[in-house]
């Protein structure tokens, strides 16, 4: 929809124009970062610790090091632990790994709840999250489609997938095209049941139309841009993976916001304002020396591909 | 509470005493209406003043006039500014009936007037806040793309601001766009914006009289915090026919008006249409493919009917549009419906009355179709009808009592939405709301003697959210600023009429002058004003897809009350005309919202509002030249808007998004010769607050901004803009009836990229995986060039 507003606006007002500008920003503070999203994928998992930097500063975030990171799973009902999980950064560059100690060893199992504990200078900083089951993919579908406002003609394609019966599943759907993950914030792409959001009567159905066709890439727009630059359209050869990761309610409006967040400067006239996106990493001692950012989830995935012939 | 009683009281006893000494003295009335005589054309707040006894009166909205003196002789003089004034000697030994025919004014040039009364209304009247603005100065003034436009001119006067261009409405003394109360003859206009905020919907060839209060506002009017603008349709003429209009480069508007009966019924009608789909259509189909449907039109009827000199009938509609369609792909369209019925009837020469009912309506559209078996189709709506008196009694030259009742029925359909889903329907539509507001008011304007008069009044509003419907219970929020999650076994399902929530406010009004001298006056006033209904909208700008939602029980009222003082004096025989005001407004339970606020198609939105207090203060100066080939005015405002709510902003005060500390324009006109006119406007603004961000960190290789949890922690660059314009009025034939004239204008006339906001992102061509992601800091600027337009106008 947004899509459509700000083609309005560019169509109407040919002079309405966008620039980058350099602009004085206010200090950013040092904070601890936890980037720890986990799922049930076979291999190694890693949790980044990062620190945040100044907004223009577009360089690599700095690493924190020397902290001790553990993931259990336990029995919320009494408080136990069933397992416990290290991970180490034995090359000292701020991710820290778990890799399997058997092979086809799986961390996360669905319905089980994991807790994250981060142990640095001394404080302990914790989080809890639960692996919510996901769906099954039915099938990828394509197929060729005329030019329509905003988009070209060109080979699209379509998941097809149900939401399980019961209110309340969230998804995360990530895609790959050729190996690459369509990583822009245009491209995030949230189910909530089988639409946008809650109270939307849409248990239990088919994803809708914008969910469904929400697998394709987002062109490249302002200077410089070339329509099939970095990542063009599907093409005939090309290859589709795409996967569903269940998420938490915590999880899904965590990444719903910031998406709204890092797509903000696409709409213009009806921007909504900038603001933190939640955490659930908490510090265990109300003296912490840190005020962690980021967000701990732990997933279910499921997968599907198809070659586009 | 106490407080409000003892200002009840004291209410009460103003009243009282006026009643009684009314009736000690015998006395006849002299009433009737003021005209313009070439088109039969009723004026509004023209003067009436008895020489001997320095008293007199204006007419009101409907050109109505009534004066009760003791019997005798008089000599009084009738006038509005622009026409020949008219002195009668007039035996008055009973009650007496005149209606009075002004002829323009013939040996100037058409004179700009700002306030078209007389000529020293702002230091004589008791009325402080307010602006009127003539349509033949809204007419002078530059345009973008030469379009007449009644909301942009008066974000030129003192107090009023917008965020920029392209945004819906507009703000009066840091308020809200919702907090404005629009009025077109009478019935509220719920978007007063086509193309989003680019034009209004107001025709100008339609429009006879504005007038925009920003404090000391009466009590007949209510519902809303910040202002009341009040636009009057014209009537038709009652003489001729005459048909107008204009070709521009956006809209081309035609009206024409006349007699049905001459002297006794008349109407006017006036389109305007929008054809930019028409020119563009090349580039469009180049862009989009064929099929595209892209216009704005607005149709404005009026007729009345005198049906003897104690009753008089107006029918007035209004009917606008926005149409934006791209084939089956997608539709979105929205518009205003209004339908007004009003009686005038006069009981006695001093008793007025006006009986109305209006219906409107505000509704939008979106659809979208991926192909027959996907589409989504969303819809919403918010209609009301209402029925409202007003009476005024002409106590007695020094009194003037209105009093009245209004009851207005509102329904709200926030989302009428389906969608097809491969062929199976799902339905996302959301419960309609239903509501009642009504109110009750008495107020008088009195005369103590020379130098002071005061108006005073009270008004008394109730509002009921009412089934059918549900009521919510909401958890508290784990930290102030969290969205609360329904409870949703306490929800409660109400039938048809039966109450959920109630809210009853007294609304105490008033105001007072004191006239130093002849030129110099001082006057202060308060006023507490309720607002029952709100817009929910949390973007830069208001969208036409965002909702109203009446107050229930999870939102409460918005208050305001305000107090404001100001210093009138004029110049030079009134050729200059200047103010200083001051004001101090504080506000309780505006609305605000959680961060990341998910407000458009959610049952449980009420959960994300969060509710602030607020305060406004400021100082406004405005200088007017009135008289003269060189005419204009310079306003000047020094302003401070700010909010607190324990969930934003770590519970500190922080700027509204509409704070604007310094605000200065000029507008000036110069009669060059005859034929030629000029006038340019000159607008420079402190920058609006927005939130900036100060960091950046990742998760799953996104970025994600981030900020110090400060609202609003920056502004946006100083925004200044010059417009100009040239008006060549046709040669005048003697016995030739058309008449025309060629408007040239220029917006922004040396090309200033002023910022509408500043947006935050990443580069807007993909970063490859493993490099570092790229963000930047946007200056969206809405007009990024110079405009200039062109228009003819028309009349015969």
């Amino acid at each position: 929809m947004k899509k459509y507003f700000l083609f309005l606006i560019t169509i109407l007002l040919l002079t309405s124009c966008e620039d980058i500008i350099d602009l004085e920003l206010e200090q950013n503070e040092s904070q601890l970062v936890v980037d720890a999203w986990l799922n049930d994928q076979p291999g190694p998992q890693v949790i980044k610790l990062r620190r945040t930097i100044d907004y223009l500063d577009n360089s690599f975030t700095p690493e924190v090091t020397g902290a001790t990171i553990t993931v259990a799973d336990i029995n919320l009902a009494d408080s136990t632990i069933n397992q416990i999980y290290v991970f180490e950064d034995d090359d000292n560059d701020g991710d820290y790994v778990w890799t399997p100690t058997t092979p086809g060893e799986i961390m996360i199992q669905e319905g089980k709840d994991y807790g994250l504990l981060v142990d640095l200078d001394g404080d302990q900083y914790v989080s809890l999250s639960k692996a919510n089951r996901t769906i099954p993919i039915d099938s990828i579908g394509y197929e060729f489609l005329e030019d329509e406002v905003g988009q070209p003609d060109g080979i699209y394609a379509q998941i097809y997938a149900k939401d399980a019966v019961g209110e309340g599943d969230v998804y995360w759907i990530k895609t790959f095209k050729n190996g690459s993950f369509l990583n822009k914030g245009q491209e995030m792409n949230l189910a909530y049941d089988g639409a946008f959001g809650p109270g939307t009567n849409s248990d239990g159905i088919l994803f809708i139309s914008p969910i469904r066709f929400g697998i394709n890439r987002v062109a490249d727009s302002g200077d410089g841009a070339i329509d099939d630059g970095d990542i063009p359209p599907y093409a005939i050869g090309d290859s589709i993976r795409v996967e569903i990761h269940s998420l938490t309610q915590e999880a899904f409006f965590h990444l719903f916001q910031a998406r709204t967040q890092i797509t903000q400067g696409d709409n213009g006239l009806f921007a909504t304002p900038i603001n933190n996106i939640p955490t659930n990493i908490f510090s265990q001692n109300e003296d912490a020396k840190e005020s962690p950012v980021g967000f701990f989830c732990v997933s279910k995935v499921s997968s599907a591909e198809r070659t586009i012939e | 509470m106490q407080l409000k009683s003892k200002v009840l009281g004291l209410l009460a006893l103003l009243f009282l005493s006026n009643f009684s000494v009314a009736q000690k003295t015998e006395k006849v009335t002299l009433s009737g209406y003021m005209k313009e005589a070439s088109s039969g054309e009723t004026l509004i707040g023209a003067s009436v003043y008895v020489f001997g006894l320095e008293t007199g009166t204006t007419t009101n909205e409907y050109g109505f006039y009534s004066i009760s003196l003791p019997p005798a002789s008089y000599k009084i003089e009738f006038s509005y500014l622009g026409f020949d004034s008219q002195t009668k000697e007039i035996d008055l030994k009973e009650n007496t009936k005149l209606d009075i025919e002004m002829g323009e004014n013939a040996n100037e040039l058409v004179e700009v007037v700002v306030t078209s009364e007389a000529e020293d209304r702002n230091v004589t009247n008791t009325e402080m806040s307010v602006n009127k603005v003539s349509i033949a100065t809204i007419e002078k003034m530059p345009a973008l793309l030469g379009e007449v436009d009644v909301i942009r001119s008066i974000q030129l006067l003192p107090g009023v601001s917008t965020v920029g261009e392209g945004a819906t409405g507009f703000n009066v003394r840091g308020g809200s766009i919702d907090q404005n109360l629009i009025l077109l003859d009478e019935a509220p206009v719920y978007n007063s914006s086509h193309l989003f905020g680019f034009f209004s919907v107001f025709n100008p060839d339609a429009v006879k009289d504005v007038k925009l209060y920003k404090g000391g506002i009466p009590a007949r009017y209510g519902g809303r915090l910040s202002s009341i603008l009040d636009v009057r349709m014209k009537e038709g003429n009652m003489k001729k026919y005459e048909v107008s209009g204009g070709v521009g480069l956006i809209f081309s508007r035609l009206s024409v008006e006349g007699p049905i009966a001459k002297d006794k019924a008349s109407f006017i009608i006036a389109g305007r249409r929008s054809y930019i789909d028409i020119l563009a259509k090349p580039i469009i189909e180049k862009q989009v493919g064929g099929d595209t449907e892209l216009n704005f039109y607005d149709l404005t009827l009026k007729t009345n009917y005198k049906i003897n000199d104690k009753n008089r009938l107006f029918l007035s509609g209004y009917l606008g549009r926005d149409n934006f369609g791209f084939g089956n792909a997608a539709g979105f369209n929205w518009g205003n419906q209004t339908a007004t019925l009003r009686w005038n009837h006069l009981f006695s020469e001093r008793l007025f009355s006006n009986f109305t009912a209006f219906y409107s309506n505000y509704d939008y559209e979106i659809s979208f179709g991926a192909d027959s078996d996907n589409t989504f189709d969303w819809s919403a709506k918010i209609k009301n009808y209402s029925l409202k008196s007003d009476f005024s009694y002409f106590l007695n030259p020094d009194n003037l009592i209105t009093f009245g009742g209004q009851a207005v029925i509102y329904e709200f359909q926030p989302a009428n939405a389906k969608s097809l889903n491969e062929g199976m329907i799902v339905d996302f539509s959301l419960a309609k709301k239903y509501a009642l507001e009504a109110g009750l008011f008495i107020e008088n304007e009195q005369k103590i003697n020379r130098n002071i008069s005061l108006q005073y009044g009270v008004r008394w509003s109730f509002f009921n959210y009412m089934g059918s419907g549900s009521s919510y219970e909401f958890a508290e929020a784990e930290n102030p600023g969290d969205r609360r999650a329904p409870i949703l076994d306490q929800t409660q399902t109400f039938d048809a009429g039966e109450s959920i929530q109630t809210y009853n406010n007294f609304e105490p009004r008033f105001s007072i002058k004191y006239q130093l001298d002849n030129t110099t006056s001082l006057k202060a006033s308060y006023n507490r004003t309720a607002q029952y209904i709100h817009l929910v909208s949390n973007t830069t700008a208001a969208t036409p897809v965002d909702i109203w939602t009446p107050s229930t029980n999870n939102i409460k009222p918005q208050m305001a009350n305000q107090v404001a003082l100001g210093i009138f004096k004029n110049f030079d025989d009134n050729t200059w005309v200047t103010s200083m005001e001051g004001y101090y407004k504080t506000y309780k339970d505006l609305l605000e919202y959680v961060d990341g606020a998910d407000l458009l198609l959610n049952e449980y939105f009420e959960g994300d509002v969060l509710q602030a207090k607020g305060r406004a203060y400021g100082l406004e100066l405005q200088i007017e030249k009135k008289k003269g080939r060189f005419t204009g005015w310079t306003s000047y405002t020094l302003g401070r808007t700010e909010l607190q709510s324990e969930g934003i902003n770590l519970g500190d005060w922080y700027p509204s998004r509409f704070d604007q500390t310094h605000s200065f324009s000029t507008t000036a006109f110069y009669d060059l010769s005859k034929r030629w006119s000029l006038s340019a406007n000159f607008v420079v603004n402190s920058g609006t607050p927005g939130t900036f961000a100060t960091g950046r960190y990742e998760q799953n290789g996104y970025v994600y901004p981030h900020t110090t949890g400060r609202r609003n922690n920056a502004r946006i660059p100083i925004y200044h803009r010059l417009d100009v314009s040239a008006t060549l009025a046709g040669k005048k034939k003697p016995g030739k009836k058309l008449s025309g004239e060629w408007v040239f204008s220029i917006y922004n006339v040396y090309n200033k990229r002023n910022p509408f906001s500043i947006n935050f992102g990443e580069n807007r061509i993909r970063t490859p995986e493993g490099q570092p992601r790229q963000t930047n800091a946007y200056r969206f600027a809405v007009v990024g060039s110079i405009i200039p337009s062109v228009a003819y106008n028309f009349n015969f």
